[in-house]
């Protein structure tokens, strides 16, 4: 088991992900790019705020290696493999959230539930592309102002909440929960369909 | 076809048209300032900006559809089609996803600017046509290298920094390579070609080093070749936009323009035909004013390139149409008409002025003109302030000769850095 996860997953590619991750975060976290925004004008957003898409990506390449024959004939649960992979990636991530913050540890763990679930229908790409979409969407729509003009978020934009909010922690768990039960499959594309 | 309506169905990407062309909107509907312009050089240049979303997507989705291409294996190299028939055939999905949102750049374009690209608008066009191409055969060639679901969102998101992140650096030179143009050509002065043959060039030489890094021996020789192709064409680039800073470089626009009215004639180029009357009535009173308080009235009020001299008895004007959100106000036109004095009373004494708004001068024919003596106070230093109030005691032929001196001296031009 820990052969194939190594060979043909290569989940091992997890943990210098999650390095490079740290050290965007760390180096150039600050620097700022501009969004458009849908209340006017183009607004800044920290590139660390977009620094968990790497994490998606890496994840995403480790679900797309797979032999689908056997690993749909196999006796051994390939699946429970994967998810506890996924569930190391994640207590990995969150163990980083101490270095470069917790509100994006917590986004990383959103945004690999959301691209599992979407990779269900769909393909790796357009999985990793909605957690970026989802990430611009936040920023470009979620963004309001509150009556004394300081910034705060719409309530569905989960990736900007503050570290400290029980209700994205909970939505996120709830969405990681709900990806490691239903997806770590066939993505949506792959093999002949079964009608 | 058949082969084409199959790969399209199967594709991923008709999955980003539709946030893809939402982002567009959001961008285009960002740089439009004024009501529609009937500029057919802004139009292009405004369906132009959306190539920074274009290009991206394109090259990330022709990335994946070279992935899904190497699935077939050996078919690829046993072929009896050119290659580029095959890249035609396997990335259709990609080019037909770019067709469709270069089409929604236009329409949108379009719609801020209420008329289709024009003239040198072409230019800009072509600029959208060819730029995306040139980042989809990077991707493609990427995408069959490196694993597809790794390549797509690289090649994306290296796309978009090498488009969009040199803005935000000191590095004057860089900005210019991308492809991404700041700063649109006015009515009076178009984007010198350069402007976009530029960028053409830096990503034909990125696709050639792209070519070579991932071809059938990457290591050693063909590695060196493309590294050695890439720094060649960068350092080319910098070559060729050293003398640029951080503006692009523009030429005077040559336009026939419209002329209405006597005393003073008003010319302006044709998009501004409709406002011609307008502005040759209110420019009446200001100039009566003037010319009561010894500044002798023009000839002509011309909108003209500032790197053109304007002739004796003719003030250059630097008017704008209204911004998007309603009319600027009057006191707009009065300063307006108050920087051109200065323009012209400098040109009549044989000056070519800077036209650097914010001079001590404009301030006085300002006040003359009969602007909100509140906001002028505002837009001056202090000190200036002072001195303004003691010239505006001394007799009128005093003042005026003042304000000629004041105008042909140019004190007020700075250094701009370039």
């Amino acid at each position: 088991m820990i052969a194939y996860a190594m060979t043909v997953r290569r989940w091992w590619v997890v943990a210098p992900t999650l390095a490079l991750i740290v050290f965007v975060c760390l180096a150039v976290g600050a620097s700022e790019v501009p969004v458009p925004s849908l209340v006017g004008g183009m607004t800044g957003a920290r590139l660390d705020y977009f620094a968990p898409i790497l994490a998606v990506i890496a994840v995403m390449y480790c679900m797309d290696r797979r032999l689908p024959e056997p690993e749909r004939t196999a006796v051994v649960p390939v699946r429970r493999l994967d998810r506890a992979a996924i569930a190391i990636t994640s207590a990995f991530a969150l163990g980083s959230g101490a270095l470069i913050g917790m509100d994006i540890a917590r986004n990383l763990v959103l945004l690999v539930s959301l691209a599992l679930l979407v990779r269900r229908v769909a393909n790796e790409a357009t999985a990793a592309a909605t957690g970026m979409a989802l990430l611009v969407a936040s920023l470009v729509a979620g963004r309001a102002y509150q009556p004394g003009g300081s910034t705060t978020h719409t309530w569905w934009a989960l990736p900007l909440y503050s570290a400290g909010s029980v209700t994205a922690w909970l939505a996120t768990l709830c969405l990681f929960a709900l990806a490691l039960f239903v997806s770590c499959g066939d993505s949506g594309f792959s093999g002949p369909r079964r009608s | 076809m058949n082969l084409t309506w199959a790969n399209l169905r199967s594709s991923a990407a008709p999955w980003i048209v539709l946030p893809a062309v939402f982002y567009i909107s959001l961008y285009l509907g960002d740089i439009t300032y004024s009501v529609p312009s009937h500029y057919g050089v802004e139009s292009g240049e405004t369906a132009a900006f959306a190539m920074a979303v274009i290009a991206p997507a394109a090259a990330a989705a022709t990335a994946w559809e070279a992935g899904r291409y190497r699935l077939i294996g050996p078919v690829r190299s046993t072929s009896t089609r050119s290659p580029l028939v095959r890249f035609l055939r396997a990335a259709a999905p990609a080019l037909l996803l770019y067709l469709v949102l270069a089409v929604a750049a236009l329409v949108l374009a379009r719609h801020a600017t209420g008329v289709w690209p024009g003239g040198a608008g072409w230019f800009a066009v072509a600029h959208l046509v060819v730029l995306p191409l040139g980042w989809a055969v990077i991707g493609w060639f990427v995408g069959g290298a490196v694993p597809r679901s790794v390549a797509a969102p690289v090649v994306a998101i290296g796309c978009w920094g090498w488009l969009a992140m040199p803005h935000a650096m000191s590095n004057p030179s860089l900005r210019h390579l991308g492809g991404f143009i700041d700063g649109g050509s006015s009515v009076t002065d178009i984007r010198d070609a350069a402007v976009y043959l530029v960028p053409w060039g830096v990503v034909a030489g990125l696709a050639a080093a792209a070519w070579l890094m991932t071809g059938a021996n990457r290591r050693g020789l063909k590695s060196t070749l493309a590294a050695a192709v890439a720094a060649a064409t960068l350092t080319a680039g910098c070559l060729a936009v050293t003398d640029w800073g951080y503006r692009v470089p523009t030429h005077p626009r040559v336009v026939a323009m419209s002329c209405t009215g006597q005393d003073p004639r008003v010319c302006v180029p044709p998009e501004y035909q409709p406002y011609a009357e307008q502005l040759r009535k209110e420019a009446g009173e200001p100039l009566n004013r003037l010319k009561a308080a010894g500044v002798p009235a023009p000839q002509e009020l011309r909108i003209s390139s500032p790197e053109t001299p304007p002739r004796a008895g003719t003030w250059p004007l630097q008017w704008s149409l209204p911004a998007l959100d309603g009319p600027s106000g009057q006191d707009q036109y009065k300063t307006d008409l108050a920087e051109a004095a200065v323009a012209g009373t400098a040109a009549n004494a044989g000056v070519r002025d800077c036209r650097q708004p914010g001079s001590v001068a404009a301030a006085w024919a300002t006040l003359v003109i009969g602007a909100d003596a509140r906001s002028v106070q505002q837009a001056v230093s202090p000190a200036d302030w002072s001195a303004l109030q003691q010239i505006r005691r001394l007799p009128a032929e005093e003042q005026a000769e003042w304000f000629e001196r004041k105008a042909a001296s140019q004190e007020h031009c700075v250094e701009v850095a370039p």
